[in-house]
Parts: structure tokens; C-alpha cells; sequence
């Protein structure tokens, strides 16, 4: 590529990515100063749970894919971590034909849900949403564990999900979560909620940027829904920006189920974002991301075991890698 | 396989059977682990808080069964679980998971333990082995490896083991020593310690090799002035093991120190060559000498006008033989130990005892006090070669040479002397102690000769270098404990004992304190305070 294109380009990604002007920023959000507020970085009593969950793809044979898949959530007593709990550790075969006798299964087992319809488009996804019904599951496990004042936190987003196939699924937790008295947060590490007209700019990013210009050196939060940004957050599920620790360069899209207490569950996770290996973003977290990941030696490793196994079962090595999608065997060569 | 997750056999599996729940709580021990790498390194973590030094000795308890391993820390590493830079922003101190950092130990086998008996390990230990920091009695093993020659304690790390003596063998004496180390790390307090070891063979009746000690800067007898460091004078439960000579006429004066003398037809022209850096038109004459003159007096015909004359005939030139016969002048009158008789003999006898023989020669001059040397030597030598033809029964002799360096850095003339002993004197019985601060400017070839190497701390890296390539145990390896060692702690390579030792030197004047309270002089002498301290050692005390 000339390297005037990639000037180009350079060029257009700065436009988006640069805040030039805090009052362009707050003009066209409808964001003021006064929707900063601070935050107390607070320690507490309770167990924090933190949930996350992985795949990574095994075989893919295009017609089915084979994935390893993981979930599970970590405990920590404030910062001394206190066990991780593995709660699926599974291949799973996704196949569109018979994805509802997979799925069935667990909805009905953990949430009391019969019912599942994909659209025909999101049937391209099933290890996805496989890997999210884990997870949502974990998030389940972890409620029932967890008592009154402890905090909950989920690697992703909730909002949007409310309205895809799981929403019965996190009706049931947000329900199990109020009951209890568990604070419940979602923590998103990407967002791709954009401000502005002609082009998308990052809007967290921006609100980041922006609260550190009008509260330098302390954490923060500032609620979203009623800001001219895009998705506009929908539906009961509370969305924020928030900045955990106050020397941290990130912040973070936060949802939560409804608004009642958010100041003190999203002090409680600023307390604990302040470790070494993770500034800014909630500890339990992190370590959550780390104890869930597949490592790619994994995979591999489980991908030799299944060569085996297929042999055994009376199909031909030869036969198995001819039925593999062709980006397999080209991408083995690299 | 188990972990397809949609087959179920069952038409409403249970929630157990659909999930694969299992937990990993804080319980769960991590650390001190054995975790890599192959036979020439172990791999161990500690907790990041743990204190661990350079040179420290670990256990490994191998799960399968009865064998221990042995292993040195080399090196130490901060590590973790986690990849990525985190540990390196500046605004985070705070870890959370302790149990995920931790340092990573690299250790050096040093070998196995089975059946109570040490061997080199040709395998490793199993994955997951638990590690320990070597306890006293996982020691246990190298008492029976040890000498009679007492030095100091084993050392791990910077603790002192105060069960472990650290002791050389005197058979391996003949084999020569190398004490290296740089200015005030303790070579002249090792030098006591081993000379008053020395001392309670000779007085027990245990000695089998005699030490040649030639001290000119007098610290050695009575130790320092004001009496901060003890002498070994002051060690009187085993002065019947030390025999003394001295040119200082109040160190004379003290009953068991008698007057060095070298009688002046104990001279060969090549003791002259060693003081002076001659032409070789003078060397040559030099070396003339001995067929032109009788050898009982040509010291005092050379100084002659019809000695010169007799040189001259022989073709040397008269200002080359003025030159020779004015330096000679000038060194007799110098040296006025040199007279009519001799102490060489009763030297030469006090060594073939086992004792140690202290040749006091204070505020000597460097020329003078190799002159004296070189003769000593070359007697020694002629007497314990003659005493091999003739199959005459006797005990091997050690002598100690200080600056080292200046006599075994590969030179010629007289000089080569003393790298003759280093070479042949093994054949003899006679040993070198060399000890000197530059090991670099000691030639490759006779340091490899010496088996047993005491370093003390040297800060050249070739100083090190040097020692590493010579040394018959490899100490590659232990680059930094060497460059880290305190004043007082040392590094002992040495015959039958199976890797180089940590070891922490008594202090001279502990050693002499506790050996003097342990064993009352009277006991001594009649024999009795040996066994008290065959039985186990001694503790030394502090100041």
C-alpha cells in the first residue's frame, strides 16, 4: 500500500479518534459539566464475584464447528482473592439444524425457559451465543452464592442483550440479583457507542477524555442514557461511563439493572481497581479474564486429540481434513 | 470424549451432568514447586515476598520416592502468571494476586541424595516437586566428605550452618592450593585459621604435611599492634605445633621464636637471579658461575678482584662481573640473616614433623624476602627429592608463597623455580599455597595445576574468568555468589568434596578464643582435649 493512503487513512482515523474541542463534544451529546460526578473509592465487607467466559475454535468443518468454551467467575474478599470456580469446560458442536436440543437444555435447566428462536442470521453466531448462555449461566451460579451487599461484575455489556435471545435469561438474574441484594454490573472492555453526525466518534473514549479535563485525578461516573449518542442505550438497563481509580487513562462502559444504589456499587468497584496488574479496571475482573482464557497450546492440543479420535471412530485423517474449511489448511501452511 | 456438551443421554439431564463445575480456592499451595528446565538447571518459584539469596542451597523433595536434589541458587527473577507490561506502570504498587507473582529461582544441581549417600543427579526431579531451603540435617551428608583441616562453617546463603564444619583434606595438600582474594575480604585471617588448624593436627600427632608460612609483613606471629587481631603465638594450647624463625630481633626475644639465619654456602648463583632483572650478557655469567667457581665459595671469590679476573678470562665482559659482584655487595650487607650457619635444616626438619613453620621477616623487602624464599624452596625441594630416591619415609610440606603472582606468571630464570614446584613438586611431596589478589596474572597452565581453590571475593570479572577456566570443579556457574561474597565468606574448591563449598571463615580470633576455652593447654599436653574436639566441632563466639 502507497504510503499516501495510509496517510489517508492516519488522517481519518485521527479525525475520529481526537477530541479537538470539549464544547463540540458536549454540544452535540447534550452532556454538561454537572453530569460528572465524583466518585468514593470504596472498600467494603462483601464478596466480589467476577464473571467471564471464552472460545476458541478447535476444527471447523463448516457445515459444524467444533469450540472449546469456558466460563466461570472468580471471588475475591476485597483484594485477596478466594477461589475460581469453573462452571463449563466443554467442546461444543455448533449446528444450525440442531442448535435448539443444544440450548434447550440449559435454559429450561437454569433459567425455566422452554423456548428459543434464533433468527436465520444469527445462526452464523451459535458459538457466541453458546458461550453467552455460559456465561449467563456463571452469572446465575455466582447469585447463588452470593449474599446480601456483595458485588457482582460481568465482562460485557447488558443493555443491548436485553432485547436478543437471552433476555428471559437476564430477566431471571436481574430478578435473583434484586432479590438478594447484589449489586450487579456489567463492564464492557469495547464499546462501540459513537457520537456525532458525519462521521462515528468514540464516545467513551471522549467522556474519558473529557472527565479528565473537568475532574483531573479522581475516579468518576456519568450516566448516558439520555444523550444524544449512538445506540441509545434502551429499555430498563441503566448505562454509565465510569473511571475506576483517578490516575487511570481508561474508563469504562458500565450497565447496570436499574439506577437504585449505583453510586455505592460503583464505589465498591473503584475500590478495588487499584491493583498493579490492572490500574483502573475492577481486579476480580481482570483475574476473571486471565483464569477463563483459552491458551491457543490448548487448542491445539485438543485439535490433535480429536484427529485421534475421529480415527478411531472410523474416519479416514484423510477424510476429516478434506471435509475442513479450506481457510484450516491454508491457514496451517503459515 | 467427555466434553461434547450436547450429548445427553438422559432426556432432562441434571445440572451437574450439563456442567463441568469444579473450583480452585486459595488453599491450593502454588509456590516452592519445582517447575522447569533440564538436568544443568532447576526451575523453582517463591512467593514475590520470599527472601531468597545468591547461593542459597534448596532441597528438592522428589515426590516419587527417597531421593533428595541438591540445588544452588544462581540467579533470581521477578515473574508471574500474567504476560504483558503491568508490572511495569509506574502508578500501580499494589498487587492483589500474590499467589499469581512471585520470583522465579534458577538453580544450579549440586546432586542427589539416596540411600544417605551424595551422587551427581543424571536425572531431574519429578514436575511439581516440592522445595525447601536445605535444612542442617539434609547436610548431614557432608560431614563424611570433609577433611581434618578445619576453616570454617558451611554456609547457605548468608546463613551459617553451624552444624557443618568446612575442613580440607590434608592428602590433597601436595596437590597445591590457591587462596584468592582481593584487598581485605580475609586472605591473611583464612591464612591463621589454616595455619592454627594446622597447629592441632601437628600438636595432636595428626599432621601429615608440614606448612611453610613466610610472613614479611609480621601480622602472622603476633598479630597487629593494640592488639585488634591475634597472632598465632597466642593459640598455645598447640604450640608444640608451631616451630618460628625471625630476623626481628624483639620477636627473637620471646622463648619460642629463634633466629632465622640462611648460612651464605647455602647460596646459588640463581637465588641472586631472582632479586634483579639481569642482562642477558649478566645472566649468562650468572649461570657461569657454577662451572667456573667451587659452590662452597664463590660467593666470596666473585667479590674478588682475582674472581673477576677469573670471569673475565672466561670471556665476560669486566663491567658485567663488576656489576654481578656490586650487587651481591650490596645484598649481603642488606640481608643480615645471612651469616655463618644455618636455619634451613631445622626448618626443613620442623616441616618433615608436620609442624608449621612461621619464618617471621618483618619490614623485608619484596626482593629480599623472595631471595630468602627462593633459597628455602630450592632446599626444600633438593631434600624431599632426596629423600624420595632414597625411599626415606616422610611428610608432605606446603609452602606458602604471598603475591603469588610475582613468582607464577609464567616468567624465566630463578623465577621458574617456583613454577618447577608447581609442576613437579606433587611427585615430591611439596605443595605451593599461592596466594594473591590477580589469579589473571597467573600463567593458565600452573593455576590448573592447583586442585584446591579458596576465593574470597574478587571483584574482577578476569580474575574470575581465570579462576573458572583452571578449576577443576566447574564454577562457571557462580559468577555472581562469587562477586557477592562478603569479607569472610568464601567459595572452596577442593579434592573429595563433591561440589565447591559455601563457607563462612572463622574469625581468627574466635577460633582462637574457643579453641583455647574448649581445650585447657594442660589437657593438651597430656593428650586429652583431642578427643573432646574430634567429638563435634566447636562453636565459634562473637564479639
Amino acid at each position: 500500500m502507497e504510503r499516501k493512503a495510509l496517510e489517508e487513512v492516519a488522517l481519518a482515523i485521527k479525525e475520529r479518534l481526537k477530541l479537538e474541542s470539549s464544547e463540540q463534544f458536549m454540544e452535540a451529546t447534550g452532556i454538561e459539566k454537572s453530569d460528572y460526578k465524583p466518585l468514593t473509592v470504596e472498600e467494603f465487607d462483601g464478596l466480589t464475584f467476577a464473571v467471564d467466559g471464552s472460545n476458541l475454535s478447535i476444527c471447523d468443518w463448516s457445515i459444524a464447528q467444533a469450540n472449546l468454551i469456558r466460563a466461570g467467575y472468580v471471588v475475591y474478599r476485597g483484594k485477596a482473592w478466594q477461589r475460581t470456580k469453573t462452571t463449563f469446560d466443554r467442546i461444543f458442536l455448533a449446528d444450525r439444524r440442531s442448535y435448539r436440543d443444544q440450548f434447550l437444555p440449559y435454559m429450561k435447566a437454569f433459567f425455566g425457559l422452554d423456548t428459543l428462536a434464533l433468527k436465520e442470521t444469527e445462526l452464523d453466531r451459535l458459538t457466541t451465543y453458546f458461550r453467552e448462555m455460559q456465561e449467563y449461566i456463571a452469572l446465575s451460579l455466582a447469585l447463588d452464592e452470593a449474599r446480601k451487599g456483595d458485588l457482582l461484575l460481568y465482562d460485557g455489556g447488558l443493555s443491548q442483550w436485553k432485547e436478543r435471545p437471552f433476555g428471559g435469561a437476564l430477566d431471571a438474574i436481574f430478578s435473583k440479583a434484586e432479590e438478594r441484594g447484589v449489586s450487579l454490573l456489567g463492564i464492557s472492555k469495547s464499546s462501540t457507542l459513537s457520537w456525532g453526525e458525519e462521521i462515528s466518534r468514540p464516545f467513551i473514549q471522549h467522556a474519558a477524555i473529557l472527565g479528565e479535563r473537568l475532574l483531573p485525578e479522581k475516579a468518576w461516573y456519568l450516566e448516558v442514557g439520555e444523550k444524544r449518542i449512538d445506540p441509545r442505550p434502551g429499555g430498563a438497563v441503566r448505562s454509565y461511563v465510569a473511571r475506576f481509580h483517578p490516575r487511570a487513562s481508561r474508563a469504562f462502559r458500565v450497565d447496570a439493572p436499574s439506577g437504585d444504589g449505583i453510586d455505592l456499587a460503583l464505589s465498591h468497584a473503584a475500590g478495588y481497581s487499584g491493583s498493579a496488574e490492572s490500574l483502573g479496571y475492577p481486579h476480580a475482573l481482570f483475574r476473571a479474564h486471565h483464569e477463563m482464557r483459552i491458551g491457543r497450546d490448548e487448542g491445539a492440543l485438543l485439535r490433535l486429540f480429536l484427529m485421534e479420535e475421529l480415527g478411531r471412530s472410523g474416519l479416514e485423517l484423510d477424510e476429516a481434513e478434506v471435509s475442513l474449511d479450506y481457510h484450516e489448511i491454508l491457514d496451517s501452511c503459515l | 470424549m467427555e466434553r461434547i456438551s450436547t450429548q445427553f443421554k438422559e432426556a432432562s439431564p441434571s445440572r451437574e451432568a450439563m456442567l463441568d463445575q469444579r473450583t480452585v480456592d486459595a488453599t491450593a499451595k502454588s509456590t516452592h514447586r519445582i517447575i522447569s528446565r533440564n538436568v544443568r538447571e532447576y526451575q523453582f518459584i517463591v512467593p514475590y515476598k520470599e527472601r531468597v539469596e545468591v547461593g542459597e542451597i534448596f532441597s528438592v523433595h522428589d515426590i516419587r520416592g527417597d531421593i533428595e536434589f541438591l540445588a544452588r541458587v544462581l540467579d533470581i527473577e521477578h515473574d508471574s502468571n500474567y504476560s504483558g507490561n503491568w508490572d511495569t506502570a509506574l502508578r500501580g504498587v499494589d498487587f492483589y494476586d500474590q499467589e499469581q507473582i512471585f520470583n522465579r529461582i534458577k538453580a544450579e544441581p549440586l546432586g542427589c541424595v539416596e540411600n544417605g549417600s551424595f551422587k551427581k543427579a543424571r536425572t531431574i526431579p519429578t514436575k511439581f516437586s516440592s522445595v525447601s531451603q536445605t535444612s542442617g540435617d539434609e547436610f548431614s551428608f557432608l560431614r563424611k566428605v570433609m577433611g581434618d583441616i578445619e576453616v570454617g562453617r558451611l554456609r547457605n546463603g548468608s546463613q551459617v550452618v553451624e552444624d557443618i564444619p568446612v575442613a580440607l583434606h590434608s592428602d590433597a595438600m601436595d596437590h597445591h592450593m590457591g587462596v584468592f582474594a582481593t584487598t581485605g575480604m580475609g586472605k591473611s585471617n583464612f591464612m591463621k585459621v589454616f595455619a592454627a588448624s594446622c597447629m592441632r593436627l601437628a600438636a595432636d600427632g595428626n599432621s601429615s604435611f608440614g606448612l611453610l608460612v613466610v610472613d614479611p609483613h609480621g601480622e602472622y606471629l603476633k598479630g597487629t599492634k593494640g592488639g585488634r587481631s591475634k597472632g598465632l603465638v597466642h593459640l598455645k594450647s598447640f604450640s608444640s605445633g608451631l616451630a618460628c624463625y625471625s630476623t626481628d630481633r624483639e620477636n627473637r626475644s620471646m622463648p619460642q621464636v629463634e633466629e632465622l639465619s640462611v648460612a651464605a654456602g647455602e647460596i646459588d648463583p640463581g637465588d641472586i637471579s631472582v632479586l634483579y632483572d639481569w642482562s642477558s650478557a649478566q645472566r649468562d655469567a650468572l649461570e657461569a658461575i657454577d662451572r667456573v667457581f667451587d659452590s662452597a665459595s664463590w660467593l666470596d671469590e666473585i667479590q674478588s678482584p682475582t674472581g673477576i679476573a677469573r670471569m673475565v678470562e672466561e670471556g665476560f665482559g669486566e663491567n658485567t662481573i663488576n656489576v654481578i659482584s656490586r650487587r651481591i655487595k650490596t645484598l649481603l650487607g642488606r640481608n643480615s640473616y645471612i651469616q655463618n650457619r644455618s636455619s634451613i635444616p631445622n626448618i626443613i626438619r620442623n616441616l618433615k614433623e608436620g609442624k608449621v613453620v612461621l619464618v617471621d621477616i618483618p619490614r623485608m623487602s619484596d626482593r629480599s624476602e623472595l631471595f630468602l624464599l627462593s633459597i628455602i624452596s630450592r632446599r626444600i625441594m633438593d631434600e624431599y627429592k632426596r629423600e624420595l630416591a632414597s625411599g626415606e619415609e616422610r611428610r608432605a610440606c606446603l609452602i606458602t608463597i604471598e603475591e603469588a603472582q610475582r613468582v607464577l606468571g609464567g616468567g624465566s630464570g630463578s623465577i621458574s623455580r617456583f613454577e618447577t614446584i608447581a609442576r613437579e613438586g606433587r611427585k615430591f611431596g611439596v605443595g605451593l599455597c599461592a596466594i594473591t589478589q590477580q589469579p589473571k596474572l597467573i600463567d593458565k597452565q600452573l593455576l590448573s595445576q592447583f586442585n584446591t581453590l579458596v576465593i574470597l571475593g574478587l571483584s574482577d570479572r578476569n580474575d574470575r574468568s581465570r579462576l573458572e577456566e583452571s578449576a577443576k570443579q566447574d564454577l562457571s556457574s557462580m559468577e555472581i555468589e562469587i562477586q557477592t561474597l562478603e569479607k569472610g565468606e568464601a567459595i572452596i574448591s577442593t579434592l573429595k568434596i563433591p561440589f565447591p563449598v559455601p563457607a563462612k571463615i572463622h574469625r581468627f580470633e574466635d577460633y582462637v578464643r574457643t579453641l583455647s576455652s574448649e581445650v585447657g593447654e594442660g589437657d593438651l599436653l597430656m593428650g586429652r582435649g583431642a578427643d573432646l574436639r574430634r567429638g563435634g566441632g566447636f562453636r565459634p563466639t562473637m564479639d
